[in-house]
């Protein structure tokens, strides 16, 4: 019964992101799975009225330079680990959940695999908001990775 | 490069279609044959007694807790029959208290990697997409958590 699955992998440049993704290969990655990493940048668009164009602009590089960062470090890292079939996707908008939900049906995913926490969420909580909101939106299994205190 | 590991992983199940279809979900999609898995079922006693009697009466309550125990014990073999016909060795682990609180508490004791879960089961109104034990879960969980969205 045991077949290949397409996997949604979200990331952003957090501790949180790398534990999920390192702890995906080592635990659930079967032979033949095909995986796809998907990255929101930050979205600067709401910024845009209280900073100098010349500030957002250095904000968007900033972002796009992580984004490649990313983008290269992750698909090396799964390639290294022996995968045939990588995908890494970078992709903007306003509200990463909806992306990401929408990246999933559009790409025919089986399971989204994500951090529990992101770059930008507050610790007190142990669910990030846009983690939260993909759960509460997937029709697919979600894989919530959080990673331990130690 | 990371070497691949054995995953310890308990399956929450209450006996509910989206906690059997969790189950086959894991198996089609993350099983390996290294992992070895726990299967922990809390029965709600809150869901089984449908009536709510108030009574004094010592035959009546104790007809009530067999009444309980019967469909408990369905809901189990349920289980069991679904292992049996997907033919992996599990674990069963029968546990008491609050589904959430159990399971999590569970899942630390016995060490695991990963739980798995549903969204829903037995007790969900159904208006909510997640039910109040997977939500419990995937808050309180120090590992991580598949939730198996069944259509």
């Amino acid at each position: 019964m045991a077949h290949p699955s397409t996997v949604l992998i979200a990331v952003d440049p957090s501790e949180n992101s790398d534990y999920c993704v390192h702890w995906y290969l080592e635990r659930i990655h079967r032979e033949g799975n095909k995986v796809i990493f998907i990255h929101v940048p930050e979205y600067w668009g709401d910024m845009a009225r209280m900073m100098s164009p010349t500030r957002l602009e250095e904000l968007w590089k900033e972002s796009q330079y992580k984004a490649q960062q990313l983008k290269e470090t992750y698909t090396k890292l799964a390639t290294d680990a022996g995968l045939s079939s990588v995908e890494f996707i970078i992709e903007e908008g306003q509200e990463p959940w909806s992306i990401i939900v929408k990246a999933s049906k559009d790409k025919k995913v089986d399971m989204i695999v994500m951090g529990s926490r992101g770059m930008g969420t507050i610790r007190r909580t142990l669910l990030g908001s846009v983690s939260d909101s993909v759960l509460h939106h997937s029709h697919i299994p979600v894989m919530v990775v959080h990673k331990p205190k130690h | 490069m990371s070497a691949v590991k054995s995953t310890k992983v308990l399956i929450a199940m209450d006996g509910s279609d989206p906690s059997l279809y969790a189950f086959d979900w894991y198996m089609d999609n993350i099983h390996k044959p290294d992992n070895s898995i726990i299967i922990a079922h809390v029965p709600d006693y809150k869901s089984l007694v449908k009536s709510p009697i108030i009574s004094s009466d010592p035959a009546l309550i104790a007809a009530l807790m067999k009444e309980e125990e019967a469909e408990v014990d369905k809901i189990i073999s349920k289980i069991k029959e679904k292992v049996n016909v997907v033919g992996v060795k599990c674990r069963m682990l029968r546990l008491s208290g609050d589904p959430g609180h159990a399971i999590v508490k569970a899942s630390e004791t016995e060490k695991v990697d990963c739980i798995v879960t549903g969204t829903r089961g037995l007790g969900t109104v159904r208006r909510t997409l997640l039910g109040s034990v997977s939500d419990y879960i995937i808050h309180h969980s120090h590992v991580p958590v598949l939730v198996c969205g069944h259509k």
